[in-house]
């Protein structure tokens, strides 16, 4: 004869189950989803109002929300396509916030490796 | 500059960040939990303990665990530096509120979302140091520190770029954190004297 322990057991190693199911299912999920994502790291894009830039594990990373920042600073930024120049870097391609009206460097489509 | 940081101004700054973002400071070195991450963190190969409990300010939830007295100046520890580790553990606040448990989990497991939040809290650096200063300091300098926390060398020039991209709005006049916002808006209301003459 079961005694109430036995069906609490039950229920608890049928939920264990359930979980382990959805861990299985959910990490098999993931892996598509890492592979159909992989980008070059460093490379940045504009995506919509949205500063992005690839990171070491090839996913989109954001950089800066430009909406976010307008909100911060109570002033309009714009994603955009821009070139850092100093002594220390260089000559360096990619995207960030500038505010808005201010004109982009070079075009903001497409990536900056 | 009209006048230096005073140990009061620190303590007012910190009461206010801690205020606004539900935070409370504990002493590092009489902190059990903190020697079980220090140990946890050697063992990972993340962080050497003893410098981890010396030289590290931590933030685990909305607990700050700091190496120092609040408005005590000590070596390595002044009280500007005190100011801006304050907005650097709460930025590691907002991404907790942010992420939620994701933020712990893929800080400890994964080096390139350690090196992603670290560079994020750096930026509060760039933030403070323009606002004070008015340039902006060299990025890379940041970016470097990350090989203290066991980054690798292509989580490092990653966070370069992110930091050098990121510091060129902070340049054109932009706050681009959350936790930086909040401080700046405090130090112009109660330190205007220590912002840079534009």
């Amino acid at each position: 004869m079961r005694t109430v322990d036995d069906k609490i057991e039950e229920g608890v190693m049928g939920k264990g189950m359930g979980i382990l199911m959805v861990a299985v299912v959910a990490t098999a999920a993931c892996r598509t989803l890492v592979v159909r994502d992989e980008c070059p790291m460093g490379e940045t894009r504009c995506e919509g109002e949205v500063a992005q830039i690839c990171d070491a594990n090839g996913s989109w990373q954001t950089l800066l929300d430009c909406e976010r920042v307008s909100e911060l600073n109570r002033a309009g930024f714009a994603c955009a396509a821009i070139i850092v120049e100093d002594d220390e870097v260089g000559r360096l391609p990619g995207h960030t916030c500038v505010p808005a009206g201010t004109s982009p460097v070079g075009g903001a489509d497409g990536g900056a490796p | 500059m009209t006048r230096e940081l005073q140990p009061d101004d620190v303590r007012a700054f910190w009461t206010h960040m801690m205020e606004h973002y539900g935070s409370e400071s504990l002493a590092k070195d009489d902190a059990t939990s903190m020697k079980a991450v220090a140990f946890v963190l050697d063992q990972l190969g993340v962080m050497d303990k003893d410098k981890f409990l010396r030289d590290y300010t931590t933030t685990i939830g909305r607990k700050v665990y700091t190496p120092f007295e609040i408005g005590v100046a000590q070596p390595g520890w002044e009280l500007w530096a005190q100011v801006t580790v304050c907005v650097h553990e709460h930025q590691h606040v907002v991404q907790h509120v942010r992420d939620g448990l994701l933020f712990e989990a893929s800080y400890v497991a994964d080096t390139s979302a350690r090196a992603r939040h670290e560079a994020e809290a750096y930026l509060t650096a760039i933030e403070l140091h323009h606002w004070r200063y008015g340039t902006i300091p060299p990025p890379r300098r940041f970016a470097e520190k990350l090989a203290a926390y066991a980054c690798t060398e292509q989580d490092i020039l990653w966070a370069a770029k992110y930091l050098t991209l990121a510091a060129e709005t902070v340049r054109l006049g932009g706050l681009v954190t959350e936790a930086g916002a909040v401080a700046i808006d405090w130090l112009d209301e109660h330190l205007a004297e220590l912002a840079h003459d534009d």
